[in-house]
């Protein structure tokens, strides 16, 4: 034991002490990695697809070439790549398809649903590990006829039911392309005759999605839209089958919206469209919320918040409000549900006399008119304003009642203390008015208390006129309001429709609500049917000169705007 | 010792012929055992998934524990008297013997007749039965001789929630509220889906916005039956109504729930 002390161990030690004490010579530099810069060759792409160095636009089944350039510190060879498509919004998750190429160069066909993507490419450096990421904004664009435009709705019945065609136009400003009979194109069929109205949709605009629909007596049809493809059917729409199928609207709050509306048959039901729901499909209309009211208006005023609704019982001549709290309810909550007593007793200042017919005010429960028209006057956003056109049920005179849209909450609704906002329409001063029944109401002009704009009504029996009426209290009261004439078609031109261009983009356009589209039946006068663009000043009145007229229309019934995805 | 050693070997050459003999194996003469094939040892059924039917008919599955035959044989079921058994045969259930295992098969059902009984308001009805050994099958799996077998109607959700809870809660005040047997019932008829005969009977925690279906949804449809079938239940409370006999026969009220 003491000889291996002594000739193993102990020499061992030593030797080992003396190694520990050897000066270490290693390299502790740091070795900057190879830093890799990705650009795009935009010498070598289609500069009308990859438009800058990191945007693009490609149409839905076009094929896509991205060429990048690489600058490298320490250049290397040994280099992979990997060219994703990911959605825009994380909530949203990856679209179908994710990985579409391997090499540096992209060479890939995109079929994804039209809508606002991210591509990215991710290079690694094999040698180090690194990876280096380029982002691109990739914009799926639909073809043409499935992007934003105007959707004029036709009377083919000749021809076995009705079809549609887009002008690729949001305001007449630019040319623009008709196309025709897209949804036969589309399906092989028309839609069934007498579809007499649509509804275009558009919910939260990062969802990327839009709905199309047409009704028509006892039902309605859904289809995609960006290529006006069949996709559903009224009977795919209702949590429990209803037993009378008569939409006679249906929309959504316009650009945040994830309350989309539906009344049916004079009731109203709603369905939730957004990031949660829309991964659980199929997404259907709950039981509609009855109450005492026999049948709702198929106007309604959109509350100054997504998920509140006021609706007008068209038996009780009332309105009522609606807020969606994990499933609609009445409002104010501490109202019990009675005709004309949804809100508390009226309330405003000087009383009945605001009543009177020369008073200016309202009492919500007890209108006491019919409702025959309602649109909004300003934006959509902060407090929004609608005009209410009534009338009386004889006929024999006609009102507009500018009121905002309410508040949600228990306590929300309405106060009912309205001192101003009823106007008198008199027929004398507003002609046409008494059987007057299209309107369209722009939202630029100020709504103030002493500015109440303009709004656009069809004479009731020249129907080739269109006249703007100014609600005013100046004068003797009640019937101070006039209007003028604004536009005036070839003697026998009927006027089919017209609309405000409200356009839904969550960044307004220059010309929002500053055109009037109109759609006729001239064939009196041989103009056959026609859509007019007709440019509004800021005062209201109409350019006598239209921006843009369309022709070579089948009977006009109806026309919607619909945007582009994603915006 | 030479000799033993010399008759050590020789059995030891013997040894390798032996082991090379064929092995024929051992058939199992055990007779066929029969047993109920049911997941677990008791089976469950609600009047209230199906409210218009007053009787049904369950079949319960039982399996061979053994080969096909080549004829029919017959299965013994026999009702087990328990403590916790209050079932009575003829009252709450109907045994519909002979059963029989068709010959070359090695499953079948047993059917058994089941009624809606007034008491089922307030009881889970039990009741057991057992597969007895008889000529053609001797018990099978001794744990899955017995099967039993419960029947319900009016019985509270476990998942119910109270009144005053969360909204997560169908019981919750702005849901459903407390429960009773009339409101339940009223529930069950007003979300009676007559394609298929059934209706909604669980309300699990949290169903509250879950698309497609949740307690929004389904309040709204119970409102609205109410509302159609009992006007009387809402202001002005004019025309027919509903009272709950066992809330001091208050009228009916949900989504809110006046109770």
């Amino acid at each position: 034991m003491k000889k291996t002390l002594q000739y193993v161990i102990l020499p061992l030690v030593i030797v080992l002490a003396f190694y520990a004490c050897k000066k270490d010579l290693g390299n502790y530099d740091y070795d900057p990695a190879n830093i890799i810069t990705i650009t795009t060759d935009m010498a070598n792409v289609d500069p009308t697809v990859v438009v800058t160095n990191d945007s693009i636009i490609v149409k839905q089944n076009d094929s896509l070439k991205v060429n990048i350039l690489l600058s490298q510190t320490k250049p290397s060879n040994d280099l992979s790549f990997e060219w994703m498509i990911i959605q825009r919004e994380a909530a949203n998750g990856n679209p179908p398809q994710f990985i579409v190429g391997n090499a540096q160069q992209l060479r890939t066909k995109i079929t994804l649903s039209p809508g606002l993507y991210k591509l990215v490419v991710r290079l690694t450096d094999k040698t180090t590990g690194v990876s280096f990421y380029k982002f691109y904004q990739l914009n799926v664009d639909t073809q043409p006829w499935g992007g934003e435009g105007w959707v004029v709705l036709q009377d083919q019945t000749s021809q076995g039911g009705n079809d549609i065609s887009i002008i690729t136009s949001r305001d007449g400003v630019l040319p623009a392309t008709v196309y025709s009979n897209l949804y036969s194109v589309a399906n092989g069929h028309k839609l069934p005759a007498g579809t007499n109205n649509m509804a275009i949709m558009n919910y939260l605009n990062t969802l990327g999605i839009q709905k199309v629909a047409f009704f028509y007596p006892n039902g309605g049809i859904q289809v995609r839209s960006t290529d006006y493809l069949d996709s559903n059917t009224h009977n795919g729409w209702f949590l429990y089958p209803q037993p009378v199928v008569n939409i006679q609207n249906n929309g959504v709050f316009p650009a945040t919206g994830q309350n989309e509306y539906v009344i049916n048959n004079g009731q109203f039901s709603i369905q939730q469209v957004n990031s949660t729901s829309i991964k659980s499909p199929p997404i259907k209309f709950g039981a509609p919320f009855l109450g005492t009211w026999p049948e709702v208006s198929s106007s309604l005023i959109v509350g100054n918040a997504d998920g509140t609704f006021t609706l007008f019982d068209k038996s009780n001549r009332c309105f009522f409000t609606l807020w969606n709290n994990n499933g609609l309810t009445l409002v104010p909550t501490s109202r019990v549900d009675a005709p004309n007593a949804h809100y508390n007793d009226y309330s405003g200042a000087g009383g009945a006399a605001n009543l009177s017919a020369t008073g200016k005010g309202f009492d919500l429960n007890r209108i006491g008119r019919d409702l025959i028209y309602s649109e909004n006057v300003t934006p959509m956003t902060g407090t929004i304003s609608y005009d209410c056109i009534f009338r009386n049920t004889n006929g024999d005179s006609t009102f507009m009642y500018q009121m905002p849209g309410a508040f949600a909450g228990a306590n929300g609704g309405y106060a009912n203390n309205f001192i101003t906002g009823r106007f008198f329409l008199s027929e004398a001063k507003v002609p046409g008015i008494n059987t007057a029944s299209i309107f369209a109401m722009p939202t630029f002009l100020s709504i103030s208390a002493t500015s109440y704009g303009v709004f656009y009504y069809v004479h009731g029996t020249n129907k080739n006129q269109i006249y703007i009426c100014s609600p005013s209290y100046t004068g003797t009261l009640p019937a101070t309001t006039t209007s003028s004439l604004g536009y005036s078609f070839p003697a026998g031109t009927i006027i089919k429709t017209m609309k405000v261009f409200k356009s839904g983009y969550t960044t307004a356009p220059a010309t929002e609500s500053k055109v009037l589209v109109v759609a006729t039946d001239e064939t009196a006068s041989g103009g056959g049917h026609k859509v007019h663009f007709l440019n509004l000043s800021a005062t209201g009145t109409i350019n006598s000169t239209p921006a843009a007229v369309y022709a070579g229309f089948d009977k006009i019934v109806d026309i919607a705007f619909k945007k582009g995805l994603g915006l | 010792m030479k000799k033993g050693i010399v008759y050590t070997i020789l059995f030891a050459c013997m040894l390798p012929f032996i082991g090379c003999k064929e092995d024929v194996p051992t058939l199992f003469a055990e007779p066929d055992g029969i047993y109920f094939s049911a997941s677990s040892d008791s089976v469950s059924y609600t009047f209230a998934k199906y409210p218009n039917r007053t009787k049904d008919t369950l079949r319960l599955p039982v399996t061979v524990l053994g080969k096909p035959a080549g004829t029919n044989r017959t299965i013994t079921v026999e009702k087990v008297t328990a403590n916790d058994v209050n079932g009575v045969e003829g009252v709450h259930y109907k045994l519909l013997g002979p059963y029989t295992m068709s010959a070359n098969k090695v499953s079948t059902t047993i059917p058994v007749v089941i009624y809606r009984t007034p008491d089922m308001d307030s009881l889970t009805i039990t009741f057991v039965l057992q597969l007895k050994a008889n000529e053609s099958f001797q018990s099978g799996i001794s744990s899955k001789t017995s099967l039993k077998i419960k029947v319900g109607y009016l019985q509270k959700p476990p998942t119910w929630g109270e009144y005053i809870s969360t909204q997560w809660w169908a019981g919750y005040r702005d849901n459903f509220g407390t429960w009773t047997k009339t409101k339940y019932k009223l529930i069950l008829d007003a979300l009676y889906d007559p394609v298929s005969d059934t209706t909604v009977t669980e309300f699990p925690y949290g169903a509250l916005g879950v698309p497609p279906t949740s307690y929004p949804q389904y309040r709204q449809i119970v409102k609205n039956y109410i509302r159609t079938n009992y006007p009387g239940n809402y202001p002005p409370y004019v025309g027919a109504s509903l009272k709950d006999p066992d809330q001091n026969n208050n009228p009916i009220q949900v989504g809110p729930a006046n109770y």
